[in-house]
């Protein structure tokens, strides 16, 4: 599960290659919309071209649907690189360490903050939102809990680590 | 930390080296340097009983509690 050779160093690539992923779509929703190419409007509906392949994205031309798409691809090349950096210290040779709470710290952040911030956009500004988004946002809600706990319990980890190493 | 170790006097008392110690009791000289200085958290009672038996002297010839 932990150190060089296992699960954590898979997932760490895994989520690593994803959040590239996520960011490279993102960085090109951004540079379509602002410059125009790739889109395509019609009807007030939009449409951009994926390159190399012949998926199309596409939704009504409103400002609710580009800002949910782009907030959509910001929140998870966040949320993978986030998970990425919790790997990354789980694949190292100490388990618990002061970088280990940071990163969960980072990891909590992104699961509280934004899916908060997007469902109370959705809710108050668009008055929209369905009920698909709300089961994210309370799904990704539960997992910065979980890892605020598990943040904690690595705090106690690096004390306890701590004084095991100055025990003499 | 109220508790005081004395390492350094019962070396000198033996006159041994903190290096010739740590070789017998079987521990790191920055382990040693560790409980010297007083930076160490607690002591394990086989490391105790080693430096005793090395020392040739009583836990408390090394521990000392004094009030702060």
């Amino acid at each position: 599960m932990f150190g060089k050779k296992s699960l954590s160093t898979l997932l760490f690539y895994l989520t690593r290659v994803t959040t590239i992923g996520y960011g490279i779509f993102l960085l090109f929703i951004v540079f379509a919309m602002i410059s125009n190419s790739f889109l395509n409007i019609s009807d007030n509906n939009f449409q951009i071209k994926i390159p190399f392949t012949d998926s199309v994205i596409k939704g009504a031309y409103e400002i609710n649907t580009l800002v949910s798409i782009i907030v959509f691809f910001f929140f998870y090349t966040s949320f993978f690189y986030a998970l990425s950096l919790v790997f990354k210290t789980f694949k190292a040779e100490t388990l618990f360490s002061k970088n280990a709470i940071k990163h969960l710290t980072y990891f909590t952040i992104i699961n509280l903050f934004f899916p908060v911030l997007y469902g109370s956009i959705q809710l108050l500004i668009f008055q929209g939102g369905n009920f698909n988004d709300l089961y994210a946002v309370f799904l990704h809600i539960i997992l910065g809990v979980f890892a605020l706990f598990i943040a904690t319990i690595f705090k106690q980890g690096v004390q306890l680590q701590e004084e095991n190493e100055l025990t003499i | 930390m109220p508790i005081i170790v004395n390492l350094d006097v019962m070396l000198a008392k033996r006159k041994m080296k903190s290096k010739e110690l740590a070789e017998k009791i079987g521990i790191t000289t920055a382990n040693l340097s560790i409980l010297k200085s007083g930076k160490a958290k607690a002591i394990r009672f086989s490391t105790l009983e080693a430096v005793c038996k090395v020392l040739d002297c009583q836990p408390s010839d090394i521990l000392e509690y004094i009030e702060e």
